[in-house]
């Protein structure tokens, strides 16, 4: 990571949420820069092995293996990698399963724009 | 069989009738002892009864003798005619004897002459050839009166003299006496005649005898053969001059007393044998019954709990067929349930192979009893209607009571199958209530993702283009606004589908067919559409003149669902085609895409509400799953069908089948609309 640069991975299956979260990061602008992108969770794994991120935003439904699944992925070859579970429907359940898994934290898609905030902080702990 | 249970003895009747006899045996032998004892009293009696009347009866004759001595006044009579006239009186008395004289002869002997009785014709007889009557009538002389003597006869048969001396003076002396003696008056009597009065009278059952020394003068009727038993009772005349004796013995009993005691017993045992039998028999009859209704009992107690210790049919069935054919020794049981077509399946089968009726309707009615090695098949009814039927084969047979026992396990077997099956069908039910259960849980949280989804995009979108500051150029601003209309018209779709869901759910989903030009409303559908399929080429191709007898607004919903569903769930850029064709008297709408297709397997469920394909591509692709079950309803509605299979060069293909409104007055409205 550079000085000052949070690099952001972006893994959500809708691609209209993917270029939304893309478009509110650049607009943010600070020191955030998004460093890739995936569509499903297998996708992200290896993306994630390339891009090397300081934070992951990860959707939790996805085809193929879900967000948590390739959060256990990560954290297990990466524990101290920084991720935020960024969901449509967070129900308690996930974020007990996503607390244990070691998510960092947890982003309603309602709060979109709280994205920015979200990528500071955990990048900043 | 295992009870313990056992009929009683049964020798109660045989040792009553054993004691009863035995107590006619017991009185039989103490009457006949009784009687014996009574008979010996008898002949002490008799004997000594008869000593005294013998020796009476003699006295008498000496008595007599001495009268008629009297008479004659010591001399002899002088003519035979005198003889008798004077004698006659002792005739009388004994009319057997024989009366006579004796004189005595120069040469010393002494000539006895018969002149009464039946000895008259006798020649005369010389008194002293025997010892006997010569000392006897010497004594007489001597004594001067009457003497008794018995001796043989002539004929060697013992006769009996008794003599009176005769004097031609009153000699007093012995010698005068000698001197004086002019003969004897002589009576001859036989033995017989002096026992016949007193061996007249004796009892049957005592034999008497007359005896001197050992020689037998006389016998009672009926004693007269055989020696004189040693248990006899003897007694002596008490007459020294008669060295007699009197032997009297019981004789065997001609009594039928102890008989009719014994008699009596042996039928009084058999009458008692025969009751006591008859009424053992029915208490045995009575005591069977008893034990094989309780042994039948048994049964059921065993088998009854075992049916009834699970629901699960398969742990109960084996464990019930091998405590059955043990019971009634069976080589085969078979347990057959009604199956979907009527016929018996087999569901257990235990022991050798049964061929048994497959169907209920072919059962035979139940024997009262089973041969040995026969098959009978009963019928395991519920509520009266058949449910499946229990097969056996009885090595040994079945009694009748068996073949109830076995009747009342059937009833059983029935009870218990029918609350396996409804056990069965409540969880089958449970397990539905929980898929079902589930479905609501995912179609809440489909339903929530899906709607935050599309509203973060359309506000996020909305935001970014409304911020002044930044920097957005021309083409972006459109991307932006196409996606916020794209994401608006799923949010309309999901929302209708969520109202027409309601109503569906309500049952007020409601159609209002009418002829509808289908060659006009699909375009215009397809055209309205065309945001959600963006990323798909459109192929649509629709024939002239296809007016449906059907409402505008189903279609519309059933087309707009159809092609959403192809939107999200195929590949961007594959095409999606819509192709509208008159066929008969049927209009054809096919709505095909590129996609992965719908596995065989699926294509029934998918129309079922909250129904998802679960695969990799589908998992979180949007979507609620009530799309398909709201076509299918208003298809149904619509009188319509649906069908789905795969599309050519992959794919799936949708398939609705609408009737034509041209059959009768919906053509008239078809072409007036057409032509408008």
């Amino acid at each position: 990571m550079e000085w000052g640069v949070v690099g952001t991975l972006i893994v959500d299956d809708e691609e209209d949420i993917r270029l939304l979260v893309r478009a509110i990061i650049r607009r943010a602008n600070e020191g955030l820069e998004v460093v890739g992108e995936a569509a499903s969770g297998e996708e992200a794994v290896s993306v994630w092995r390339e891009a090397r991120p300081d934070v992951v935003l990860l959707d939790v439904r996805m085809p193929g293996i879900s967000g948590l699944e390739a959060a256990e992925q990560i954290l297990a070859e990466q524990p101290d990698q920084n991720i935020i579970l960024f969901s449509a429907f967070l129900d308690a359940d996930t974020v007990r399963r996503a607390t244990e898994v070691g998510v960092r934290a947890c982003l309603d898609k309602g709060e979109v724009h709280r994205i920015p905030e979200a990528l500071w902080m955990c990048a900043g702990t | 069989m295992r009870g313990d249970l056992k009929p009683r003895q049964r020798w109660a009747p045989a040792a009553l009738a054993g004691i009863l006899v035995l107590t006619g045996i017991i009185a039989f032998a103490a009457s006949r002892r009784s009687g014996q004892n009574n008979r010996r009293l008898l002949a002490d009696a008799t004997a000594a009864a008869s000593a005294q009347t013998v020796e009476a009866l003699v006295h008498a004759q000496q008595a007599e003798l001495i009268t008629a001595g009297a008479m004659l006044n010591g001399h002899l009579p002088t003519s035979d005619g005198q003889a008798r006239s004077d004698l006659r009186s002792l005739t009388e008395a004994t009319p057997t004897a024989t009366v006579g004289v004796a004189i005595a002869g120069s040469d010393g002997s002494l000539r006895f002459r018969p002149l009464l009785g039946p000895g008259v014709a006798s020649p005369p007889l010389d008194l002293t050839a025997s010892s006997n009557w010569k000392l006897a009538l010497a004594l007489a002389r001597d004594g001067g009166t009457a003497r008794t003597a018995e001796s043989a006869g002539p004929d060697g048969r013992p006769v009996v003299l008794v003599a009176l001396p005769l004097y031609s003076s009153a000699a007093d002396t012995v010698s005068s006496r000698r001197a004086d003696l002019t003969g004897y008056l002589v009576e001859l009597l036989s033995p017989d005649v002096l026992a016949a009065p007193s061996f007249k009278g004796s009892a049957e059952d005592v034999g008497a005898r007359l005896l001197d020394g050992t020689t037998s003068l006389a016998s009672s009727p009926g004693a007269e053969g055989g020696p004189v038993p040693n248990s006899a009772a003897v007694v002596p005349l008490a007459d020294p001059a008669l060295n007699w004796r009197v032997a009297a013995w019981p004789r065997p009993t001609k009594s039928l007393i102890p008989w009719y005691f014994l008699l009596g017993g042996l039928v009084v045992a058999a009458i008692v044998w025969l009751v006591t039998a008859a009424e053992l028999r029915a208490s045995g009859r009575a005591e069977t019954r008893a034990l094989t209704q309780a042994r039948d009992l048994q049964l059921i107690a065993r088998v009854g709990p075992l049916l009834q210790r699970s629901l699960d049919v398969g742990e109960v069935l084996p464990v019930f067929a091998t405590e059955l054919s043990d019971e009634l020794d069976l080589t085969s049981v078979a347990i057959s349930r009604v199956g979907p077509g009527g016929q018996f399946v087999t569901v257990f089968s235990h022991g050798a192979p049964v061929i048994a009726p497959d169907r209920a309707e072919y059962l035979e009615v139940t024997p009262a009893v089973v041969a040995a090695g026969a098959t009978v098949t009963l019928a395991l009814q519920r509520a009266g209607r058949a449910i499946g039927a229990l097969t056996i084969r009885a090595r040994r047979g079945l009694e009748h009571s068996q073949v109830e026992a076995l009747r009342g396990v059937t009833d059983l077997l029935s009870a218990s199958l029918g609350n396996a099956r409804i056990f069965q069908e409540e969880q089958e039910m449970v397990g539905r209530l929980r898929d079902l259960d589930r479905m609501k849980t995912t179609f809440l949280g489909s339903v929530s993702h899906e709607l935050r989804t599309t509203v973060t995009a359309i506000k996020g979108f909305a935001n970014l283009l409304a911020m002044p500051g930044l920097d957005l150029t021309d083409k972006e601003r459109v991307d932006y606004l196409e996606r916020i209309d794209r994401n608006a018209g799923s949010l309309s779709v999901l929302i209708d589908d969520l109202l027409d869901f309601a109503r569906l759910e309500r049952q007020s989903l409601t159609v209002t067919p009418q002829p509808v030009s289908l060659s006009q409303l699909v375009p215009n559908v397809v055209d309205q559409t065309s945001s959600i399929l963006t990323d798909h080429p459109l192929e649509v191709d629709v024939a002239p003149g296809v007016v449906a007898q059907a409402d505008p607004s189903a279609v519309e919903r059933i087309l707009v669902n159809l092609l959403s569903n192809a939107a999200k769930y195929t590949p961007p850029g594959t095409p999606v085609s819509v192709r509208l064709r008159r066929e008969g008297t049927k209009a054809v709408l096919v709505v095909r895409d590129h996609g992965a297709g719908i596995p065989v397997e699926d294509r029934e469920r998918i129309f079922d509400r909250f129904y998802r394909v679960d695969s990799p591509t589908t998992r979180s692709k949007r979507g609620v799953g009530i799309g398909l079950a709201l076509v299918l309803e208003l298809v149904g509605l619509l009188d319509g069908t649906i069908t789905v299979d795969d599309g050519e060069g992959g794919g799936a293909a949708f398939t609705i089948v609408l009737p034509l409104a041209g059959t009768d007055s919906g053509t008239a409205s078809a072409t007036q609309l057409l032509s408008t």
